[in-house]
């Protein structure tokens, strides 16, 4: 072993961790979801009443605890089934799928900010700031869906773009403090994670985005008809247009990362930043950039939270 | 001591870095291992420094097997390692260094830096050393550091020394000084094994050589053996040591710098005021020992500097201040010194690699689009015409030996239309069978009329592809000579010495 090795160790293993984070593959993406499945049941088992009941007389019927242990985790699961997937007790289609339809829902937001994340992680950008970028993305998104008067279609457009500015410019911050100052983002995003829960808390107590009539608990007021994500399956499900956004949004990261020159610059930074450089990339133009798409991706998780509900919201919603 | 290390097998992974090899080293005698760079010389010395435990054989000193979980232990056994990278403490003086570890204590562990002193002052005087024990190692020259290293190593009773590649770091002459050095060494009976790709060297001090090639060991020669044979062992076929190449056609001025100066940001002078020209046609080779400001200026010329003043002017274009990008666009191609860190994105494709600074515009990209297709198609000629060993275009660029890298980035280089090409250390790790080849290519850019700088730390690589010798010391250009200088001129300029 060199010196070379070891001094190129510390900067090198930050960057392994974020190649690996980044490039999962499906077998283990299956196993931590095996693993997780083990440790659910491990814990159902540990607290159920039955189960204890049966292992205080373990070593005279051990198959008492066994079969009360199974009944405990399976009966979780179904019913955790029943009420994420496809509900089987339901007597018709509508009800039997109607659990599908809202993890889908509830799916959109995590997707899109998934994205946002990965691909700052992509970029070699440890942006920690997810927190601040959804909730920023959501009031500017919510202030546009109240405040202005706008047509159908226009207003929730115009709502949407305010939000991914919202996002953007929160993380963006991050990004040229970075390629200016050399700033970790890692830092500045969490600190600017704290100044957005506080700015958005004090703002909902303002009439900015409060109504002043509704009490004094930090709350929104509720978008306007207009400004809301339209339902998608009609008015039996709670599913709506954000969900169409993420796959759309999904589609978007995958050609700019993997097809455009944009994202062929953001992996070459992500992975060889002195690299890049030489081959006349500027690193520091690219961190902001990535930061803001990166924002981009977080904000629109932020609009579907804001728009898509019919009353109001408050802080609680990253 | 003798030392025996009997088929020696140490894999990583699929990887058999070392394949039964088995090297004995007679007591006061000089052994060379000589191979190329991922030859399997270091793992093997790093088997028996105990940092890597052997998969199969056995480790014999004096004939009695012995095993090392650790360094310590095989220090403790009389084994002593001088690493290419000194293992020092700058701000320490020499005596200081050399106890660190083994600190002799008097009553109550305190140091008594008497007794270290004077182990230092006896080796010193026991061999010519001339080390001050008092000395600052960080205000030391590299050559005298090296001694510290040896000093140490002989401090702890060592009396089998192994020198990974010693002289990398060292001037023509402070090189000589070693030679003559380990052959005082060797004949008060210690035991030498020397590893080294220099064949010069390896001629020039060897007792015995054995010459090893992925992983095994090709053979057993004699220091009689020409450089020609050597260089055929090593590269397992024929070679030509010397490139074949027509006297220059030199046009006019193309790059002219004046007063380039970059300071680093403690305010120390990197680069010192310095002023040449490049023409057409030319090969200008810099030479110098490693870090006297080599690095830093192509760093400047490049725009990756800072902190940079002066003028550097392609055909009238100033590329001082300009961005990277602009540099690169007025073309200029470069190869860094270190392909890993500057040079590649090492989990990129060959392909991917090819368009690195191309992804802006060019005919890889449309619409913010790559086309993958077309970078397909160049990186399959590219493969082709520069001979880069790879299972494909799609194959990651870091799987790829050293001198196919080396053969991406000049594939890269070479395909955009060149008004001036920098090279910084073009063969630095790089199999000698590639040497030939790259060497043939500069040759080739400069005879297409374009002006060439060449930086290299190896006298045998400015010799070979020089038409004018830069020498750098210290930031400056001490003197710009001919090709036809000798070389103890040179290792004169190295060190600081001008003629007059």
């Amino acid at each position: 072993m060199s010196t070379e090795s070891i001094e190129s160790e510390a900067p090198s293993r930050m960057r392994e961790l974020l190649r690996d984070i980044a490039s999962g593959s499906v077998l283990r993406t299956l196993l931590a979801i095996l693993v997780s499945f083990l440790v659910g049941s491990l814990l159902i088992i540990f607290t159920n009443e039955q189960v204890q009941n049966a292992s205080s007389y373990f070593f005279s019927r051990p198959t008492d605890t066994f079969s009360a242990a199974w009944n405990a985790a399976s009966e979780a699961y179904a019913a955790l089934f029943r009420g994420s997937v496809i509900n089987f007790g339901a007597t018709n289609f509508v009800d039997a799928i109607y659990p599908l339809t809202e993890t889908l829902r509830f799916s959109g937001p995590l997707i899109l900010a998934g994205l946002g994340i990965a691909l700052s992680f992509r970029s070699g950008l440890f942006n920690i700031g997810g927190q601040g970028q959804l909730l920023m993305g959501a009031i500017f998104a919510a202030w546009a869906s109240f405040q202005l008067d706008l047509p159908p279609v226009i207003h929730l457009v115009v709502a949407i773009i305010f939000g991914l500015v919202g996002g953007a410019l929160w993380s963006g911050i991050a990004g040229l403090l970075k390629a200016k100052s050399g700033a970790h983002e890692v830092i500045v995003t969490i600190m600017m994670n704290y100044i957005a829960v506080s700015l958005v808390t004090w703002l909902m107590r303002t009439p900015v985005l409060h109504d002043m009539t509704s009490g004094e608990n930090p709350t929104t007021r509720a978008p306007a008809i207009n400004a809301q994500l339209p339902k998608i399956f009609g008015d039996s499900f709670q599913i709506h247009l954000g969900f169409v956004l993420a796959l759309l949004g999904a589609v978007v990261y995958w050609w700019l990362l993997e097809r455009s020159s944009i994202g062929f610059r953001f992996r070459a930074v992500g992975l060889n930043p002195a690299a890049a450089r030489t081959s006349g990339i500027d690193v520091g133009r690219v961190y902001i950039l990535a930061m803001v798409c990166s924002g981009l991706f977080v904000g629109l998780a932020g609009v579907n939270q804001a728009l898509g509900r019919t009353g109001s919201f408050t802080p609680s919603i990253d | 001591m003798k030392l025996e290390l009997r088929s020696i097998t140490k894999r990583f992974g699929s990887l058999v870095a070392n394949d039964k090899i088995s090297v004995t080293v007679e007591p006061g005698q000089i052994h060379c291992l000589l191979g190329e760079n991922g030859a399997g010389k270091s793992t093997l010395m790093n088997v028996l420094f105990g940092l890597f435990q052997p998969d199969e054989g056995q480790i014999l000193l004096d004939d009695q097997p012995v095993s090392f979980a650790g360094p310590g232990d095989a220090m403790a056994a009389g084994i002593g390692m001088v690493h290419q990278h000194f293992m020092l403490v700058p701000v320490f003086t020499v005596a200081e260094n050399v106890m660190l570890g083994h600190e002799p204590t008097r009553g109550l562990g305190r140091i008594d830096l008497a007794e270290a002193r004077r182990q230092v002052r006896e080796v010193s005087e026991r061999f010519g050393f001339e080390v001050d024990p008092d000395a600052l190692v960080g205000e030391l020259p590299v050559g005298i550091q090296q001694r510290v290293e040896i000093i140490k190593a002989l401090s702890r009773k060592a009396e089998i020394l192994v020198l990974d590649e010693p002289t990398a770091v060292l001037t023509p002459q402070e090189t000589d000084e070693l030679m003559v050095i380990m052959r005082q060494l060797a004949a008060s009976g210690t035991s030498i094994v020397f590893i080294t790709h220099k064949l010069r060297e390896v001629q020039e001090v060897a007792d015995t050589i054995t010459v090893i090639r992925l992983g095994k060991v090709v053979g057993e020669t004699s220091p009689t053996s020409s450089a020609h044979e050597l260089a055929t062992m090593m590269v397992g076929r024929d070679i030509g040591l010397t490139v074949a190449k027509n006297p220059p056609t030199v046009g006019k001025a193309a790059l002219s710098v004046s007063g380039l100066t970059m300071f680093a940001r403690s305010g120390v002078r990197l680069l010192d005021d310095v002023s040449f020209d490049v023409h057409e046609g030319e090969v200008l080779a810099v030479a110098g020992v490693q870090g006297n400001g080599q690095t830093e200026l192509t760093e400047a010329l490049l725009g990756l500097g800072e902190r940079v003043f002066g003028s550097a002017k392609l055909y009238g274009k100033e590329l001082v201040g300009a961005s990277v990008r602009t540099v690169l666009d007025n073309g200029v191609g470069y190869i860094p010194e270190d392909r890993t860190v500057d040079g590649l994105v090492a989990e990129f494709s060959v392909a991917e690699n090819l368009m690195l600074d191309r992804s802006f515009a060019g005919e890889f990209v449309s619409q913010h689009t790559i086309k993958f297709s077309k970078l397909d198609e160049f990186a399959r000629s590219a493969i082709a015409e520069f001979d880069i060993r790879t299972p494909g275009p799609a194959a990651p660029a870091g799987k790829l030996s050293g001198g196919n890298q080396q053969k991406v980035v000049l594939a890269r280089e070479l395909s955009r239309d060149l008004k001036l090409f920098v090279a910084s250390q073009p063969t630095r790790g790089v199999d000698v069978g590639s040497v030939e080849f790259i060497h043939e290519r500069i040759i080739a850019v400069r005879d297409s009329g374009v002006p060439v700088i060449i930086v290299s730390t190896e006298l045998d690589e400015v010799l070979e592809l020089a038409d004018r010798i830069a020498v750098m010391y210290r930031g400056r250009f001490i003197d710009i000579v001919p090709a036809d200088t000798p070389r103890s001129v040179l290792g004169q300029l190295m060190a600081g010495v001008t003629a007059a």
